[in-house]
């Protein structure tokens, strides 16, 4: 997938905020690369939260919370609304958009049963079949 | 008399899986061998030249820090490191000794050099030197050479910039030359070549310039120090940015090596490369010699 190529098929999302204005030496964030969302500024901040709630996951407390009640777990960690429905959903594309790093994605994506590739498929907004077509070797999971 | 020297430097992917695989006895599965038997030379290497101390230069996967308090440099001055639990369980593995002594005097030389780095009393560490460490360290051999972690912001922009983590390397290597007893010390770089780990474009690589890199980090890692990030994640997907941290351990070696090792494997997502540098000597072992 070429870096710089639009996407006609990037889905709108009308609660995306950009990083801007951000002037930065290393990073272009007017030209941002595509399928791609830096944590940092503005979408940093505004995913923090559900960020801070992938990192409870560390805990085997929590991720046996989780599995009995995951509503109750969310909750307790004053989730908003959207925040709640993009876990329900595992939305991980929109997590990432949100503001969410992948490591800390990964956290969450592991109480679901959905390991790296899976989330990451998601990401591509593929199925996992069609992303695994496009791998050199299929058994290095 | 200085006695501190650098006697070379690896360079190597972290990615859990092949901690993983290498641990679970996958090594010699048709989807594993060719990356895992790239470490056999850097285990054989290790034995031979029998270093003091290993300097890893890797990156935390949000597990010791999270962006409440990030830190763009950090260093361990910690007795032993713990196995930090990622989010499914802590790997099977022994406590991972540091080396106070010498950790603090570069604390204190590196800020004295004007980089500010950060110092941990407490550093869990995560797949980001523990896949590393397993593939050089085999189960029987745990671990025979002290370990100091330092740590590199590469997920939450401003990252340090190339030429500043090349120049932490050089920084290095002055204070471990000023260094008054024997100390071999290797150096190693980790991270992933080419690879992404969000958006659409997850999973994007580029062999080619995977190839190019390698050719540059060897024979002229100047021309990467120069690069802006932007490059490298036009280049190598926003994640390779991480080889930055392959330029701290390249920093800390002489203006040429002599490679003795290169190996390269792309089974998934992440182009990974394993490289062994050996030092050919700076201007402290000149001056001992004269």
């Amino acid at each position: 997938m070429d870096a710089r190529k639009p996407d006609a098929a990037r889905p709108k999302w009308e609660s995306e905020v950009e990083i801007l204005p951000i002037k930065s030496g290393q990073i272009d964030f007017e030209h941002p690369l595509h399928g791609t969302y830096l944590t940092t500024g503005s979408r940093a901040q505004r995913g923090y939260r559900l960020s801070k709630f992938c990192m409870a996951f560390m805990s085997p407390a929590t991720r046996a919370a989780f599995k009995a009640d995951p509503e109750r777990v969310m909750s307790e960690h004053g989730l908003s609304d959207y925040e709640k429905t993009l876990i329900r959903e595992q939305n991980f594309n929109a997590m990432v958009r949100y503001g969410v790093n992948a490591f800390m994605i990964f956290k969450l994506a592991n109480a679901f049963g959905v390991n790296q590739n899976q989330t990451g498929a998601k990401m591509r907004l593929q199925s996992f079949e069609e992303f695994m077509k496009t791998r050199n070797v299929k058994d290095a999971l | 008399m200085p006695q501190g020297r650098v006697i070379g430097g690896l360079g190597s992917p972290h990615a859990p899986s092949i901690g993983v695989a290498y641990n679970t006895g996958k090594g010699e599965t048709p989807a594993w061998k060719p990356l895992i038997d790239g470490y056999k030379p850097m285990q054989a290497w290790l034995e031979a030249r029998k270093p003091d101390l290993m300097i890893i230069v890797a990156n935390d996967h949000a597990n010791s820090f999270f962006f409440d308090r990030y830190p763009t440099f950090a260093l361990s001055v910690a007795a032993e490191h713990e196995i930090a639990d990622e989010g499914w369980g802590k790997w099977p593995l022994p406590k991972v000794p540091g080396h106070s002594e010498f950790a603090w005097q570069l604390a204190h030389s590196l800020v004295g050099q004007e980089f500010d780095i950060a110092v941990c009393q407490e550093l869990p560490l995560d797949h980001g030197c523990l896949t590393p460490l397993s593939c050089f360290f085999p189960p029987e051999k745990r671990w025979w050479v002290p370990v100091i972690p330092i740590i590199v912001n590469v997920l939450q922009p401003p990252l340090p910039t190339a030429k500043r983590c090349f120049d932490l390397g050089r920084a290095m290597r002055r204070v471990v030359e000023a260094w008054p007893k024997k100390l071999d010390v290797v150096m190693v770089g980790t991270g992933g070549l080419s690879h992404q780990l969000s958006g659409e474009r997850y999973g994007f690589n580029d062999t080619s310039w995977d190839a190019k890199f390698l050719d540059l980090i060897e024979t002229d890692p100047g021309q990467l120090a120069r690069m802006k990030h932007q490059e490298f994640m036009e280049k190598g997907g926003a994640d390779s940015v991480e080889e930055i941290m392959w330029l701290v351990m390249r920093g800390a070696l002489s203006e040429k090596v002599r490679r003795v090792h290169r190996n390269y494997y792309l089974p998934m997502v992440t182009g990974f490369a394993q490289v062994i540098f050996e030092d050919l000597g700076g201007e402290a072992e000149a001056r001992r010699a004269a």
